[in-house]
């Protein structure tokens, strides 16, 4: 078993260890609940472990995973979504979101309201400026390489991360987070 | 908000790179471990149900469809005879100028018609000529 048709499975999985945490937190940013983050994430995993994602080797490996995780989120909000119509569910995804984060902070006091706010302001930023921002402040990516996991051009990619990042900084410096 | 988490208040990259990184520590400590996520059962309750719901939708499809094929589609095309009765009913405009002018062959009249005279009896052209 493989993923990108030579590099043996063990190998694959090693990097997939390597990669976890950062994966996780991906997954998570992706994803409307934990519970739902980590059926992504599984799904990402066995879908590279299995050899149904390959490895290209075009970008980073870390880059790529990504990617793959980017849009298996995608394939399963297009499952609930339908879901939800079917049994005529309806819910705010920005609700859902924020009230699980404000659930999740904990006694840390005041490093996890900070993180809480930063959390609300993010919660309020369209998606893809959102997605820049986690890309390249959280993971530490380039611009560039966020390109590529959003599939999106580069110029749209840096658009985004100037709009989203000065919308941020106003958003904390005003407290309209809130 | 007070004064001191104004403080971290995000003026620069640096500063927002500094909450991230409060944020990315905390989403770390959630972290399941790689072993743990890979054996879970695949997919969780709610994704399962969502199957069935499906599954479901799938069936009540297949038998609606299956309905409205037998009702809706005629069992048989119309017969020829069928269409050849419905066909004197059908009244076109131009029905009515025949009505309302009679002309002499709607009569059954044909002496008046120009055309009468070939009717006639032949003219004797041999006696004509010796006179």
């Amino acid at each position: 078993m493989s993923a990108d048709g030579g590099q043996p499975a063990g190998a694959v999985r090693d990097l997939l260890v390597a990669c976890h945490r950062d994966a996780f937190a991906w997954a998570r940013h992706c994803c409307r609940d934990r519970s739902e983050a980590e059926d992504v994430l599984q799904a990402t995993y066995l879908k590279v472990l299995e050899g149904r994602a390959e490895f290209g080797g075009r970008a980073a490996f870390r880059t790529w995973l990504f990617a793959v995780i980017a849009r298996t989120a995608a394939e399963h909000r297009r499952r609930r979504f339908l879901r939800d119509l079917l049994a005529l569910r309806w819910g705010d995804e920005r609700t859902v979101r924020c009230a699980d984060v404000i659930d999740g902070a904990d006694a840390d006091a005041e490093k996890a309201q900070a993180v809480a706010r930063l959390e609300r302001a993010l919660a309020t930023l369209p998606a893809r400026q959102r997605d820049v921002l986690q890309l390249v402040f959280h993971h530490e990516l380039t611009v560039a390489d966020a390109a590529t996991v959003m599939a999106v051009t580069i110029g749209t990619a840096r658009q985004h991360y100037a709009r989203g990042k000065a919308r941020l900084r106003t958003l904390l410096a005003t407290g309209e987070e809130r | 908000m007070s004064g001191d988490q104004r403080e971290v208040r995000a003026d620069d990259d640096a500063a927002l790179r500094a909450l991230f990184r409060a944020r990315r520590e905390r989403v770390a400590a959630q972290t399941p471990s790689f072993e743990a996520l890979l054996s879970r059962p695949h997919g969780n309750a709610r994704a399962r149900r969502g199957g069935a719901a499906w599954r479901l939708a799938a069936a009540a499809a297949a038998i609606a469809g299956a309905v409205l094929l037998v009702r809706g589609v005629p069992r048989h095309a119309p017969r020829a005879a069928d269409v050849a009765v419905a066909l004197p009913a059908i009244r076109l405009p131009s029905d009515a100028l025949l009505a309302a002018t009679p002309l002499p062959s709607a009569a059954g009249d044909w002496s008046s018609l120009p055309s009468a005279v070939l009717g006639r009896a032949p003219v004797d052209l041999a006696s004509s000529r010796t006179r």
